[in-house]
């Protein structure tokens, strides 16, 4: 894991009228690693994210990439850098094929003198997406031909990933990838975190789901009320630990501390 | 892999070969029903007739699969038909006639453009709108009179024959190739599959949007305005009262063709046997020599099919999925 962080945020800071929806917040991704960005809603890490996605511009603050200042203003900005983002909907095509989802927007076609056509290098897509499946150790029934309606939500989420990992050399954000799906597949998307990291992605999972951030993530970034409140790796840090940085106990308030020793399921929770 | 290939074609496969076994006994009973159904004048006749709603249809599916819709087909088939009808009269070359009437086409199309995409007017109401617009200003410009044609190069689009075929079966065979090849092997067929079914993530995926969905509602008025050389070639003449309620025939072709309303998904090879299966439909009923509201009572009930197969099948989709 590298030392130099490939995606980094300083003094970010966003607000919306009177709400405040970032508070100086610096967040750094490395190449490799699997960052969990958690926090209660409203926290901000939505809006943390599109900031470095390109999708929302901050108030204030620098983004830096590969150790440079940046200039990410719209979405564009960072797909060239190879950021890619997987959004809750998934925004994928469910009347077309693995294929076609895997190339929305990035069709192949044929150069020369049938480019004013635009005829698509079918064979060449499907060959690529086969590809881009089998690195990830995905399985899918069929990636040409079968519209994804027919697959089920967790091969839908990996399709999803597979996209954004294919065009994604640098970082990818995953906005609540286990949120709708069951425990088999749970565990594929968070199988699949895993070996995009270790492909040397630095990978962004904002979650609520503490078991799932648990299993994956290196290091855990926590936000509260648009402040960064903690930023440790993830080992030796207990579930219950990271429910109080997230809701914001503070353990010098004795009395708190005693009723939330004495009272475990009481404190928010899975 | 190549057998669950086959799994994308099997819902479109089951509606369309429910169709062609319904075009089959239809062609059955109207052989054995009616006297002198099964005659070259019959067929001729009914392949003419059916070329320029073969053709509107051809495009009106590439709409619909863009999510769109295009009601205004009809009054852009017979007010470019009256533009090329004056033309011809004023003196143009065939050419330019022809010319002017495709020109009619963009313009409309580009209308639909500007209130569809560009405004956002739901397309229902805005190509209805101009197709009254268009209607009104056809029957204002020719003061409700016929013109006659006598240009041979039109006529031709309506009643020649090449090989004891009409040519515009050919025209029509031609359209429904361009739009097939279109959603085989282009990008622009795949986006406006994409277009049609998930819009937003087809503009987060980087897609212009509104420029796929104004090359679908451009290509519908051009061809339109082409389906109505055809018309007027048939006719002999440019008719301002012609072909009214043409667009719910053709809306029926692509629906019971498999392709929804709802936009993302369909078939053109669907949408040519709906064409023909309406085309036998009205050529058995002319043969039977039923009074012309049959006519009206049989388009409107294979709509009402079409609609419900439609709604049935987007339902199950639901459910599905």
């Amino acid at each position: 894991m590298s030392s130099e962080p490939i995606l980094e945020g300083r003094g970010l800071s966003k607000h919306y009228g009177p709400v405040v929806a970032l508070n100086n917040v610096d967040f750094a991704v490395y190449p490799g690693e699997v960052v969990a960005l958690v926090g209660d809603n409203g926290a901000g890490k939505s809006t943390l994210v599109k900031i470095l996605a390109g999708a929302v511009l901050p108030d204030s603050g620098t983004i830096f990439f590969s150790g440079e200042r940046a200039a990410i203003h719209n979405p564009h900005d960072a797909r060239a850098r190879g950021i890619e983002t997987v959004y809750q909907d998934l925004a994928l095509v469910s009347a077309r094929d693995t294929t076609a989802n895997m190339f929305l927007g990035r069709e192949l076609v044929y150069g020369g003198a049938l480019r004013p056509l635009a005829i698509e290098r079918r064979r060449a897509m499907v060959q690529f997406t086969e590809e881009r499946l089998a690195e990830l150790g995905i399985e899918l029934p069929d990636v040409k031909g079968l519209p994804i309606d027919r697959l089920s939500g967790g091969q839908r989420q990996a399709v999803a990933v597979a996209r954004a990992t294919a065009w994604a050399t640098k970082v990818l954000f995953m906005d609540e990838p286990t949120a709708a799906l069951g425990v088999q597949q749970t565990e594929a998307v968070l199988e699949l975190t895993r070996r995009v990291a270790a492909k040397g992605i630095g990978v962004v999972l904002i979650t609520h789901i503490m078991p799932h951030v648990m299993e994956v993530a290196d290091r855990l970034v926590v936000l509260r009320h648009g402040r960064k409140v903690a930023d440790l790796p993830s080992a030796g840090v207990t579930t219950d630990d990271l429910v109080r940085l997230i809701v914001g106990f503070d353990p010098a308030e004795d009395h708190l501390a005693e009723r939330a020793a004495s009272q475990p399921d009481k404190i928010g929770g899975a | 892999m190549s057998l669950s290939r086959f799994s994308l074609r099997r819902a479109a496969a089951k509606q369309e070969s429910g169709l062609l076994a319904a075009n089959i006994v239809l062609f059955g009973v109207m052989a054995f029903t009616a006297s002198g159904f099964v005659s070259t004048a019959n067929f001729r006749s009914t392949a003419a007739l059916a070329a320029y709603t073969g053709i509107m249809s051809a495009f009106a599916t590439l709409v619909l699969i863009s999510g769109g819709l295009d009601l205004s087909v009809g009054a852009v088939a017979v007010l470019a038909g009256q533009a090329c009808a004056l033309a011809l009269h004023a003196g143009w070359s065939t050419a330019a006639a022809i010319g002017a009437a495709l020109g009619v086409g963009a313009g409309v199309g580009t209308l639909n453009c500007i209130f569809v995409v560009g405004l956002g007017i739901n397309p229902l109401i805005a190509t209805i709108g101009t197709a009254f617009v268009f209607r009104g200003l056809g029957l204002a410009w020719t003061n409700g009179s016929s013109t006659i044609i006598d240009d041979q190069t039109v006529l031709n689009f309506g009643s020649a024959l090449w090989f004891g075929v009409p040519e515009g079966t050919y025209l029509m065979a031609a359209a429904f190739l361009l739009v097939w090849l279109i959603f085989r092997f282009t990008r622009l067929g795949s986006n406006l599959y994409a277009v049609g079914s998930n819009p937003t993530a087809a503009r987060r995926a980087g897609l212009r949007v509104w420029r796929i969905q104004s090359t679908a509602y451009l290509l519908s008025a051009v061809s339109a305005a082409f389906a109505g050389l055809l018309l007027i070639g048939f006719q002999g003449a440019s008719i301002p009262y012609a072909a009214a309620g043409i667009e719910l025939t053709v809306l029926s072709a692509v629906v019971l063709g498999g392709t929804g309303l709802q936009g993302g998904s369909g078939s053109v090879v669907g949408t040519l046997l709906g064409v023909i299966l309406l085309a036998v439909l009205a050529a058995g009923l002319l043969a039977l020599q039923a009074p012309a509201y049959w006519q009206l009572i049989a388009t409107g009930g294979v709509l009402i099919v079409a609609m419900t197969i439609d709604d049935v099948r987007r339902r199950r989709r639901e459910v599905r999925g």
